[in-house]
Formats: structure tokens, C-alpha cells, sequence
């Protein structure tokens, strides 16, 4: 298990324990985590899972992939240099304590 | 047995045996039955296998391997030999690009299709289409009686689309309805006759999409439309795009896009005026129109069944279904499923998960249009409840669908518009 925080605008978490090899998607549906939706279940067609990593956490989630790079282009709240499509993010030991900013 | 499952008109025989894919009257009271009691099972007039709970649908929707979407626009009363010679010579050569279509062909026209239909791209239309819709509402009387179908919803998600597309507005009324004529051949429940005036119908749509992307090529293609999007990504080579996809690409989205988004606006209002409470709400707080959205789209999805075919022996719900079988998923069941949404038959624009609901599908094929037609039922009633804050529904009941067992959404909607 790592725990993972998700931070909403107004700067209040949600704070979670998610088992490792899930993607941190579907562990943001799992926890109800509002304005995540992940409708088209991880296959990278819609970035209604995006979340902006907060680096000053000390934890890096490394570069988008190719597809995913693609569809971050697209997000209407607007793509940050630390943006992510969450479904591509799956929980391991280096991802423990990460701080996933909320995208509106 | 519930007070609302004994009015359902078909309480006699085998689940199977009583569904009615076409019809709406005790539609919601028969899913309701079918979801306690055999959440999947046969029905013999179509040859499939229905499917009615959430979990389950969505499991298909993500299993590509094992679920082959190329039935999934197939007619499902199959055309007779006359309708084919129709086709035949009427060069009617629309092939699968998109919804009907599985991997890799699928991937390859999604990633070039979504370069343009995207929530960045749609979100730079707004302001056009909150124009649009204000020009046709300006279409209506200050007050009196009118039938929104008619003079609101059926042509503006058309025209908004051709906004996008690159097609001159005066052809929507033409293009709605051919693209009601292909619903119908594919959907509904058309007789021969109807199959037969139906296919030079198909024929002369396909004909229109055609002269609209050949039109396109030689005026030039520097232009910031679906159209020209498509024939730049293309540049002249048949491995990226061939020209029959574009053209089916093109008559796809001139009927997917403006369709759904009509019975997706007439059944909201249609939810919202019959339980006033909803629609005053609204009107004091504009900030729930995005939730009332989701609200209509799950409880009176427009869209309502959808289908996939086993690429090999599955089992659903601990049910054995073998390989080369027709599942028929019910979104609408799936979205009124109480494992998923508390109190599912209630409509409550307030409601905090409506957003997760099935309306759109889920996985590789999701809808692509789906912010789009967001966008355009949220401003729809931002303009309609400042508008018209006190508009009523003339009658509440004894509303006329459609015979069709995908879309749905009445067939008039006659309201007071009210001072």
C-alpha cells in the first residue's frame, strides 16, 4: 500500500491508501475524488483524469508517454509542465506520498 | 412486487419473452424488475443477449479483446435483397471508422478523428454556439404555447455541428432528416416500403457527404474545420485516411453529433418541466445546470440500448453466452441501476454521481462528442431558464416516442412559455 493525496483548488486533501499496481485513476474513483471521472477507462480517449503532480512533495511521476502527451494537448482546464493523465500513473514505492493536484 | 411493477404493461411470461426494445411506456418498471430479478438475459426477437446492470456494462465496455463492436451499427432488421440492389448501384459504400469499428483500424482514424473532436478545440466554439442558440430562441413568441422539439431542439445541435464541420446552415433541415431516415433503418422498426424510399434515402445522404469533402479538396483545405482537418491529416496517402473513410468519417459525425444531442435537450427538459421543483431550482441557481445536465443524460439517456458481439464463450453475470452472440447492453438500465445511483428513478438535479452514468459509453469507443454535446445542453438552459423562467409543460403525460430501440427522446414537447 502507498498513500496518495489528492489536493483540490481550495487546497483541501483527500488522503488515501491505494494498493500497488493500481493506477491512481481508478484509485480516485474508488475514493469518490470529485472531477475525476476516467470515462473511457484508461485507454487515454478522454483526460477526464487529469491531475497537475505537486512536485514540492519530493516526488516526481516522470514524463507523460507519447498518446498520453497527445491528450494532454487537448485538456481544456489547461496543461502545466507536471500534468498527467492519472490512469497512467500506477501505484509503486517510488509513487508513495505523491500530491496529485485536482484539475478543474 | 412494487406498486410501480405492476403497472407495467408486460407482468406476464419470461423476462425475455415480455421486453419490448422499442417501445418507452414501462420501460423503466420492466429494467427495474429484470436488474433484481435476471439481470441478463435472452430475448428471442432479436437474438441477443440484454444485459441490464451497470458493473456488467461497463466490464464490456472496457474488454475490447472479448467484445467486438462491429455490430454495433448494424441494421437490426436485416435489409432485403431490393435494399441491397438500392445500395449496390447507388455506390452506397459507407464502411466502419469509428463506434463500429475494433482495433488497430480503430486507433488509427481515433487518433486522427481526435486531434479536432476534442474538449480544447470544442471549448473555442462557445461563444458561436451560445450565439446560435440565442438566435434560435429569439425564433420563439415572447409567450403562447410552442412545441420545442419542433423549434428548438431538433435543428440548432445540427446546425452547431456544421459550425464545426464546414457545411452550410441552410442544409440541417435537409441533413436532420436523412439522418433521421438512417436511425430508422438501422433502429427502428421501418416497413418494406419505408426499407426501400429508406435506401435512396441512404444513398442520397452518403452522395451529399461525398460532394462535401470532393467540394472541400479542390476549394482548398486550409480551412479550420472538421473537413479540412481530416483531408490535411490525410495529404493524398490511403495508409493514413482513405477517401471512403473521410466520407464515412463525414457522414458519421453529420448524424451522430447532432442526433443524440436533440433527444439528449428534449429529454432534459422534458425530466425538468415534468417535476417543476427541478426546473425552479435551476432557475435560482444557474451553477447546477452542469449536474442537471448529467442528471438527464442518466436518467432519460438519449441513447438507450447499445450493442456488442462475443469474439468468444463469456460469461456475464454467471450467465454462459457463447462466442458470435449479440449483446444488448441497456444504458438506460445500467444508468438506473441502484448498486450505482441511490433512489435511480428519481430525477434530482442536485444529485452528487449523476456524472458517473453510462450514457456516453465508457473505454476505447466513448464518445468522442460528448464535451461538445455538454456544452451545448449547458448553455441551452442557461439562455432558456433566464428566458423563459416560467415556461410549463402543456401536459405532462401522453408523450410520443419514437418506435426505436436506440434513440429516444419525444417526438413533441409542447410547453406555455409563460411571461
Amino acid at each position: 500500500m502507498i498513500t496518495v493525496y489528492w489536493v483540490y483548488p481550495d487546497g483541501s486533501e483527500h488522503k488515501a491508501s491505494v494498493e500497488e499496481g493500481v493506477n491512481l485513476m481508478e484509485a480516485a474513483m474508488a475514493n469518490d475524488i470529485e472531477s475525476i471521472y476516467g470515462e473511457c477507462g484508461g485507454s487515454m480517449a478522454c483526460a477526464t483524469c487529469h491531475v497537475e503532480v505537486d512536485e514540492s512533495c519530493g516526488i516526481k511521476a516522470g514524463e507523460p508517454f507519447a498518446m498520453e502527451n497527445e491528450m494532454l494537448d487537448m485538456v481544456e482546464s489547461g496543461r502545466t509542465p507536471t500534468s498527467r493523465l492519472s490512469c497512467q500513473l500506477v501505484a509503486s514505492p517510488e509513487l508513495d506520498g505523491i500530491r496529485l493536484k485536482v484539475a478543474w | 412486487m412494487t406498486a410501480d411493477l405492476q403497472t407495467c404493461p408486460f407482468s406476464t411470461g419470461s423476462l425475455g419473452a415480455r421486453f419490448r426494445p422499442y417501445e418507452q411506456e414501462g420501460m423503466f418498471a420492466f429494467f427495474k424488475e429484470a436488474r433484481a430479478q435476471q439481470p441478463v438475459f435472452y430475448n428471442q426477437e432479436l437474438d441477443c443477449w440484454v444485459v441490464t446492470k451497470k458493473a456488467d456494462i461497463q466490464a464490456i465496455f472496457r474488454d475490447p479483446d472479448r467484445f467486438s463492436a462491429s455490430n454495433s451499427q448494424s441494421p437490426v432488421n436485416a435489409y432485403s435483397a431490393d435494399v441491397h440492389e438500392i445500395l449496390v448501384d447507388g455506390e452506397f459504400t459507407r464502411e466502419p471508422t469509428q463506434a463500429n469499428t475494433d482495433r488497430p483500424k480503430h486507433t488509427r482514424i481515433r487518433n486522427i478523428a481526435g486531434q479536432f473532436l476534442n474538449q480544447k478545440r470544442f471549448a473555442r466554439y462557445e461563444d458561436q454556439i451560445r450565439e446560435l442558440t440565442r438566435q434560435q430562441i429569439a425564433t420563439l413568441p415572447p409567450t403562447g404555447t410552442v412545441d420545442l422539439v419542433e423549434a428548438l431542439t431538433y435543428e440548432l445541435p445540427a446546425k452547431v455541428l456544421f459550425l464545426l464541420v464546414g457545411v452550410p446552415q441552410e442544409e440541417s433541415y435537409r441533413v436532420k432528416r436523412w439522418s433521421d431516415n438512417t436511425f430508422n433503418m438501422i433502429w427502428g422498426k421501418p416497413t418494406e416500403d419505408d426499407t426501400i424510399a429508406g435506401a435512396r434515402g441512404l444513398v442520397e445522404y452518403y452522395d451529399f457527404c461525398k460532394s462535401v469533402v470532393n467540394d472541400r479538396l479542390e476549394s482548398g483545405v486550409e480551412g479550420d474545420d472538421y473537413v479540412s482537418h481530416l483531408l490535411r491529416a490525410r495529404n493524398g496517402d490511403d495508409a493514413i485516411l482513405t477517401m471512403n473513410e473521410i466520407y464515412s468519417l463525414v457522414h458519421g459525425v453529420l448524424a451522430a453529433g447532432h442526433e443524440t444531442t436533440s433527444n439528449g435537450s428534449a429529454n432534459l427538459l422534458w425530466a425538468l418541466l415534468s417535476d417543476r421543483e427541478q426546473w425552479d431550482k435551476l432557475v435560482a441557481d444557474r451553477s447546477l445546470i452542469a449536474n442537471a445536465v448529467e442528471e438527464g443524460l442518466r436518467y432519460m439517456t438519449p441513447f438507450i440500448t447499445w450493442r456488442r458481439m462475443t469474439l468468444t464463450d463469456v460469461e456475464i453475470g454467471g450467465v454462459a453466452i457463447p462466442a458470435g452472440a449479440t449483446i444488448l447492453m441497456s444504458l438506460v438500465s445500467a444508468n438506473h441501476d441502484e448498486d450505482s445511483f441511490e433512489g435511480p428513478l428519481a430525477f434530482d438535479v442536485e444529485r452528487k454521481n449523476a456524472r458517473q452514468h453510462l450514457a456516453f459509453g465508457n473505454g476505447i469507443h466513448f464518445c468522442m462528442g460528448a464535451p461538445l454535446a455538454r456544452m451545448e445542453m449547458k448553455i441551452l438552459l442557461e439562455e432558456l431558464t433566464q428566458r423563459y423562467p416560467n415556461m410549463r409543460l402543456v401536459e405532462k403525460d401522453n408523450i410520443e416516442w419514437p418506435l426505436n430501440m436506440g434513440f429516444r427522446g419525444p417526438v413533441k414537447l409542447l410547453v406555455e412559455l409563460g411571461e
